[in-house]
C-alpha cells in the first residue's frame, strides 16, 4: 500500500515536469578509434545546465527545455572533450565519437562539466580506470583488477596473495561479481594469487559498497560490475603479455566493419612452477574471454559473451603395476546472450539470457595390477552451482530531472553441495559402490523499480526490490527498500545518506584451514534460511580544482543475520551425508566504520589516498561460547596510497603503499601433555592480533612505438623494502629424544625446549618483469 | 618471440620464485599472552579384564601450564576418588613405579557399571568425570597381506582386511589401531600409522584430506556407526611393514596386533579432536594453518579424558617375504 502511494506521488511530480515542452537527444557514445562504447561518458548542455551520463551499454538520453540551438559538451576521462552545437530538435540515433588521448600536461577546461562524485546519486561507489590499473605495480607481472580494488577504502584483501575482497566486513560470497551482467562465483587463480579477470578484455569496472540501487540484488555486501570490451569495430588488433607466471594474448576486430565485432582473450601459465621447484605436483590454470557484438540496426544490438577458466592441481604416481592420481580442479564457465533495444529516445532495454557454472572437483583414483592382485578404487567429490538466468531491465529517461529503471530477473539455481562417489573392487576384497547425491534446485525471482531525481539541491535514488526464492516447497519472500539521498549544497560539495535492505539466497562455505580453494556454494533451504542485511551510510563529497580531485568521507553501519559457517574442524571432503550436519547456522554480524577516499583523476600524476577505520564481528551460538568475536578479516585501520606518474609520453612510474593493522588470530594460551602429545588450549576466538601489515610496491613502464606496433616493458618490485608481513603464526618447540635408564630398563624420553611463537611470511622482496606488445 | 627474451624471463622467474619460497621468511614473534589459572588434567582409560593383556586401572594427573612455560610434571599429591554406580568405591593412591594413581589389587571395570572420578588438589578446582564400558565387538574373518601394493617410494604397503558386526540399536563408536605383537595400551609410540580408503573412516572430520599428501597418517582410526547401524561391515586398512632395502628388498618377520575397540562417545570425541588438533597445528606453507580446535574433554573443570572401552584384538605373525617391485 505504501509502495503504491509512493509510486503515484512520484509519477505526479514527473508528469508535471513533462507537461513543459522539451526536446530529447539520444544515442550512443563511442571511442572513435575502436568503436567501443564508452560507459559513464558525460553529456552536458551548456545553456540549460542539464546533463546525463551514458549507461552501461553506452546509451544516453538528454532531455532539455525546448530552445533554438543546443551547445553540447561531451567529456570522458582519458578522452578529448568535444563541444557540438546542434539545432534544437529531437534527435534519436545521435551517436557521438570521442578521441582518446587527453592532453596530460594541462587540465581539460571542460572537466568541470564532468559529472563528479558530488552530483552522482551514489554512495560507497568506487570507479577505477582500467588504464590506471594497468600502470600499477603487479605481482609476477600480472595486472589485477581485484588487487587494485583491495587498495581502496572499505575493501580488505584477506591477507597476502589473496584475490577475494572483503567489503565492509562482509565475506567473499556476499559480493555480487558480474561479468557483463552475469554472476561469477569464483574469481581467483593460483590459490588467490590473482583474479580471473584479464585486464586486456575489460572496458569498465565499478564497485558498489553500499547504497545499492534496486536493480542489484542477491548479495549483501557489494556489487562488482565488470563490463567486457566489445571488440574493435574498425580494425584488427592484437595485444599480448609475457609474464613470469602466465602469458596472455588478445585478438579483436570487425566481423563486418562498423556493424559487428569480436574479441577473444586467453591467458595461461606457461611455466610448471611446482615441478620446477622439485615437487611432484603439476599446477595449471587458464582462462578464455570472448565476445561477439552485432549492431543489427540503429535500435538493436546483440551480444554473445563467453568465459571459461580453470585451475587444476594434480599429483600422480605411476609405477609398472600401479597408477595413482590425485587431482583437484575448480573453475567457472559462463555464457550469455544479450539484446539491447532502443524503443524511442527515452526508453531503453536490455535482455540477458545466461548460464554460469562454478564447480570444484576432487578426484582420487588408484589402480594396481600385479601378479594375482588387482584392485581399483576411486573417490570423487563434486561441488558446484549452475545458474540459468533471465534478466530484463528497462531504463526510462523521462527528462534530465527524472529517470526510472524497472525490470525483473529469474534464476534457476542448480546446486551441487557435495556429490560424492566411492568405488572399490579387486581381488579378495568386497566390491563397494557408494554415492551420495546432493543435487537440489531452487528458483529465485526478483522485480524492482527505481526512481532517480535531480532537482538541484534535492537529489536521490529511491526504489524497492521484491525477491522470492523457492526450494523443496519452501517459499521465502522479501521486500527490499533502497534509498539514496544526495543534498547538493554547491557545485563542489554535497552530503549523502543511504539505506539498503538486502537478502541472499546462496551461502559460501570455505574451509579456513586450506590456502588452496575449498569454496562450497550452498542453497538456502528449509533448514538454512537466507542471509539478510541492513546497511546505513552517510557521508560528504567534495571536489577541488575543476573536478581534478574528488574527496569522499563516508560512515556506514551494516548488520547481518542468518550467516553460516563450518563447525570447527569440519569439512565436506569424504562426507557422504547432508552438508547441513557440518555447519553452524543462525549466525549474525555487525560491521561499522568510516572511510576517507581522496582521488586525483586528471593530469600527469594521478592516484588516490584511502583510509578506513572499521570494526567487524560475528556471533554464533556454538562458536566461542556464543560470545561475539572479531571477524577473521576485521582490520581496525587500513590505509593505502597509490601514485601513477607519467614522466614522459612513453615512461610511467607507479607506486603503492599499503598499511593495515593486524588481522585477528586465535592462539593457544595454555598447554598440557598427555601420552607425549602436547595438547594446546586455545583462548577466545580471534582474541589476538597479528603484526601490522605494510608494503611498498613500485613499477615502471617503458613503452616504445615500433615499425610493427608498440611494445612495453614492465618492471615491478613487490615489497620493495622487504617487509616480513605475517601470513600466519604457528608455535614451534624444539625437542630432543634421549635414551635413559630408568627403573632397571632402557627407555625413550623426549626433552622439550622452550615454546616459541613463529611468524611465516610469504613474499619478500620480489622483482618481476613482463613484456607487452600490441599491433 | 626472441628466444633470448624467453630465456631471460625464465631466469628471472627462477630467481624470483626461489627467493620467495626458499628465502628466510620465518621469525620469532613476541606477544603478550595473559596467564590463566592452571587446571588439572586427568587421563584415564579403562577396559574390562582382558587376557593375556590385562590393563590396570590407572589415573594420570597433570596440570596445565602457560603456553610459553615448561610443562609441569605429573601431580603426585592429588586426592583421587573412584565411585562405582554413584557409590564411593576407593581412594586411589599414587605409585611412583607407574607415575600414576592406581589400585594395586588388580581392579577391573565391568560392563554395565558406571564409574566416576573426583580429583582434588590444593590450588586447583576439583574435577569430576564419569564413564562406562560398552559391549565388546568381535573381529572376524581377518586376512593379512604384507604386500598389497608398492607405493611411489618403492616400499611395500601391507593390507589387513577384517569384518565385524555392529550391535543393533546402540550408538557405537569405534577405534582401530595396529600395534606390535604385545599391547601397551597407553604408549602411543607402540602403535603404527595406518590408513584406509573406506569412506566410513575417511569421511570423519579428523581424517587428513586426501590432497594433504605431506602429513603422516594417524595411528588411530575412529569412526561411528551412523551409517552402519546393525550391519556387518568389512574394512581394509593399510600399514607399512618393516622392510630392508638392498640387493634384495624384503619384508622382515614381524608381529602385528589389530585392535578393534568399541569406545564411549567421550573417548571418541577426545581422540578425534586430539588428532584434529595435531593436524591443524602443523605449519604448512601452501595451506597455512588449520583452524584451531580445542580437544573435547569430559573432565568437568579440567582437561583430559576419563573413558572406558572394550577391546578385541588379533595378533598376526608375518614371515619374511621378498618384495617384488
Amino acid at each position: 500500500m505504501k509502495l503504491k502511494f509512493l509510486l503515484i506521488f512520484i509519477l505526479s511530480v514527473c508528469l508535471h515536469t513533462v507537461a513543459q515542452q522539451n526536446i530529447t537527444l539520444s544515442g550512443f557514445i563511442y571511442d572513435n578509434q575502436s568503436g567501443e562504447i564508452l560507459i559513464g561518458a558525460n553529456i552536458y548542455e551548456k545553456n540549460s545546465k542539464s546533463g546525463c551520463a551514458s549507461n552501461e551499454y553506452g546509451f544516453y538520453s538528454l532531455t532539455v527545455a525546448k530552445t533554438d540551438s543546443l551547445e553540447i559538451i561531451v567529456s570522458f576521462i582519458g578522452y578529448e572533450s568535444i563541444s557540438i552545437t546542434v539545432k534544437g530538435e529531437n534527435k534519436s540515433n545521435f551517436n557521438i565519437y570521442l578521441n582518446s588521448g587527453l592532453f596530460l600536461n594541462e587540465v581539460d577546461i571542460n572537466a568541470k562539466r564532468t559529472e563528479s562524485i558530488v552530483e552522482k546519486n551514489e554512495t560507497g561507489v568506487v570507479r577505477l580506470q582500467i588504464s590506471e590499473i594497468k600502470q600499477m605495480p603487479s605481482l609476477f607481472g600480472e595486472v589485477d583488477i581485484i588487487k587494485a580494488y583491495q587498495l581502496t577504502p572499505g575493501v580488505q584483501s584477506g591477507g597476502e596473495a589473496k584475490s577475494n575482497i572483503y567489503v565492509r566486513g562482509g565475506s567473499p560470497d556476499q559480493n555480487l561479481i558480474l561479468l557483463d551482467d552475469v554472476p561469477l562465483y569464483y574469481v581467483a587463480h593460483f590459490g588467490g594469487f590473482f583474479s580471473v579477470f584479464n585486464a586486456d578484455a575489460i572496458n569498465d569496472v565499478k564497485l558498489i559498497k553500499g547504497g545499492f540501487p534496486a536493480r542489484y540484488g542477491g548479495r549483501l555486501s557489494s556489487v562488482l560490475d565488470i563490463r567486457m570490451n566489445d571488440g574493435n569495430f574498425k580494425e584488427y588488433k592484437t595485444q599480448g603479455t609475457i609474464g613470469l607466471l602466465s602469458s596472455k594474448i588478445s585478438f579483436e576486430g570487425p566481423i563486418k566493419k562498423d556493424k559487428s565485432s569480436f574479441i577473444i582473450s586467453a591467458r595461461k601459465n606457461l611455466v610448471p612452477i611446482f615441478k620446477m621447484l622439485g615437487a611432484g605436483i603439476s599446477y595449471n590454470f587458464y582462462d578464455v574471454n570472448s565476445k561477439l557484438n552485432f549492431k543489427l540496426s540503429e535500435k538493436d544490438r546483440l551480444f554473445f559473451s563467453f568465459y571459461m577458466g580453470d585451475d587444476v592441481i594434480g599429483l600422480g604416481n605411476n609405477t609398472t603395476n600401479t597408477k595413482q592420481k590425485n587431482n583437484a580442479a575448480w573453475g567457472n564457465t559462463l555464457g550469455a546472450i544479450r539484446w539491447n533495444h532502443v524503443y524511442n529516445s527515452k526508453l531503453f532495454s536490455n535482455l540477458t539470457l545466461s548460464d554460469t557454472y562454478y564447480r570444484y572437483k576432487n578426484i582420487f583414483e588408484y589402480k594396481i595390477d600385479q601378479d594375482s592382485i588387482q584392485k581399483e578404487m576411486s573417490n570423487t567429490l563434486l561441488t558446484g552451482i549452475n545458474d540459468l538466468g533471465l534478466k530484463m531491465d528497462f531504463t526510462y529517461l523521462l527528462n534530465s530531472k527524472n529517470n526510472f529503471r524497472f525490470g525483473f530477473n529469474s534464476i534457476l539455481h542448480n546446486f551441487i553441495p557435495n556429490d560424492e562417489t566411492f568405488y572399490q573392487t579387486g581381488t579378495n576384497i568386497s566390491t563397494i559402490n557408494l554415492s551420495y547425491n546432493s543435487k537440489s534446485q531452487a528458483l529465485e525471482n526478483a522485480a524492482y523499480v527505481e526512481y532517480e531525481m535531480k532537482y538541484g539541491f534535492l537529489n536521490g535514488n529511491f526504489g524497492a526490490r521484491y525477491s522470492t526464492y523457492v526450494i523443496d516447497n519452501k517459499f521465502y519472500q522479501y521486500l527490499e527498500p533502497r534509498a539514496i539521498l544526495n543534498l547538493i549544497f554547491t557545485e563542489t560539495f554535497s552530503a549523502k545518506a543511504s539505506y539498503s535492505k538486502s537478502n541472499q539466497f546462496v551461502h559460501l562455505l570455505s574451509y579456513s584451514g586450506s590456502g588452496m580453494p575449498s569454496d562450497y556454494w550452498m542453497p538456502s533451504n528449509v533448514n538454512v534460511a537466507p542471509q539478510n542485511s541492513e546497511q546505513y551510510s552517510a557521508g560528504l563529497a567534495k571536489t577541488f580544482h575543476n573536478n581534478m580531485f574528488e574527496l569522499s568521507l563516508e560512515s556506514y553501519f551494516k548488520s547481518l543475520t542468518n550467516i553460516i559457517d563450518f563447525k570447527p574442524g569440519e569439512s565436506l571432503l569424504g562426507n557422504l551425508d547432508s552438508w547441513e550436519n557440518v555447519i553452524e547456522t543462525n549466525g549474525s554480524g555487525k560491521n561499522y566504520g568510516v572511510e576517507l577516499f581522496l582521488q586525483k583523476l586528471i593530469g600527469k600524476t594521478t592516484g588516490w589516498v584511502g583510509a578506513t577505520m572499521s570494526k567487524a564481528e560475528r556471533q554464533f551460538e556454538n562458536i566461542n561460547n556464543g560470545d561475539p568475536y572479531p571477524y577473521t578479516y576485521d582490520r581496525l585501520l587500513d590505509f593505502s596510497v597509490v601514485i601513477n606518474h607519467r614522466i614522459k609520453e612513453n615512461i610511467t612510474l607507479s607506486a603503492t603503499w599499503t598499511y593495515g593493522t593486524g588481522y585477528p588470530i586465535t592462539l593457544a594460551t595454555e598447554h598440557y601433555f598427555i601420552n607425549e602429545q602436547d595438547v594446546f588450549v586455545y583462548g577466545d576466538k580471534n582474541s589476538f592480533r597479528m603484526r601490522d601489515y605494510h608494503r611498498l610496491d613500485i613499477s615502471a613502464n617503458f613503452t616504445k612505438k615500433t615499425d610493427w606496433g608498440e611494445r612495453t616493458w614492465n618492471i615491478s618490485i613487490f615489497n620493495a623494502y622487504n617487509r616480513q608481513n605475517p601470513y600466519y603464526y604457528y608455535y614451534e618447540r624444539e625437542s630432543e629424544d634421549i635414551i635413559v635408564a630408568e627403573n632397571g630398563a632402557i627407555g625413550n624420553h623426549t626433552i622439550y625446549g622452550d615454546m616459541k611463537l613463529m611468524q611465516r611470511s610469504l613474499f619478500s622482496f620480489f622483482p618481476s618483469i613482463a613484456y607487452s606488445f600490441k599491433f | 618471440m626472441n628466444s633470448n627474451i624467453l630465456n631471460v624471463l625464465k631466469l628471472l622467474l627462477y630467481i624470483s620464485v626461489f627467493s620467495t619460497f626458499h628465502s628466510s621468511c620465518t621469525k620469532e614473534i613476541e606477544i603478550d599472552i595473559p596467564p590463566s589459572k592452571p587446571k588439572l588434567v586427568v587421563y584415564s582409560t579403562f577396559v574390562p579384564f582382558t587376557i593375556p593383556y590385562p590393563k590396570n586401572f590407572e589415573v594420570k594427573v597433570y596440570a596445565t601450564a602457560h603456553i610459553f612455560d615448561t610443562v609441569k610434571y605429573p601431580i603426585r599429591d592429588a586426592i583421587v576418588q573412584l565411585y562405582k554406580n554413584n557409590e564411593f568405591y576407593d581412594t586411589i593412591n599414587f605409585y611412583p613405579e607407574c607415575d600414576c594413581y592406581t589400585i594395586p589389587e588388580m581392579f577391573f571395570a565391568e560392563i554395565g557399571d558406571e564409574y566416576s572420578l573426583i580429583v582434588e588438589r590444593g590450588g586447583f578446582e576439583t574435577v569430576t568425570a564419569s564413564s562406562y564400558i560398552p559391549s565388546k565387538v568381535y573381529i572376524r574373518d581377518t586376512i593379512i597381506n604384507p604386500i598389497s601394493y608398492i607405493n611411489e617410494f618403492g616400499s611395500a604397503v601391507g593390507e589387513i582386511q577384517f569384518s565385524f558386526t555392529d550391535p543393533v540399536n546402540e550408538n557405537n563408536y569405534y577405534e582401530l589401531a595396529l600395534s606390535s605383537g604385545g599391547i601397551n595400551y597407553d604408549d602411543y609410540d607402540s602403535y603404527f600409522e595406518i590408513f584406509t580408503n573406506a569412506t566410513l573412516i575417511t569421511s570423519q572430520s579428523y581424517y587428513p584430506d586426501l590432497i594433504r599428501f605431506d602429513v603422516p597418517y594417524p595411528k588411530f582410526l575412529l569412526f561411528s556407526d551412523d551409517n552402519i547401524n546393525g550391519q556387518s561391515v568389512t574394512l581394509t586398512i593399510y600399514y607399512n611393514p618393516p622392510q630392508w632395502f638392498g640387493e634384495i628388498n624384503y619384508i622382515s618377520t614381524h608381529y602385528r596386533t589389530l585392535h578393534l575397540r568399541n569406545v564411549t562417545k567421550e573417548y571418541f570425541d577426545f581422540k578425534t579432536t586430539s588428532i584434529q588438533q595435531d593436524y591443524a597445528k602443523r605449519e604448512d606453507f601452501l595451506y597455512g594453518m588449520g583452524e584451531p580446535i580445542n580437544v573435547i574433554s569430559n573432565i568437568e573443570n579440567g582437561f583430559g579424558v576419563f573413558a572406558g572401552f572394550n577391546n578385541d584384538y588379533v595378533t598376526f605373525k608375518i614371515d619374511s617375504v621378498v618384495v617384488n617391485k
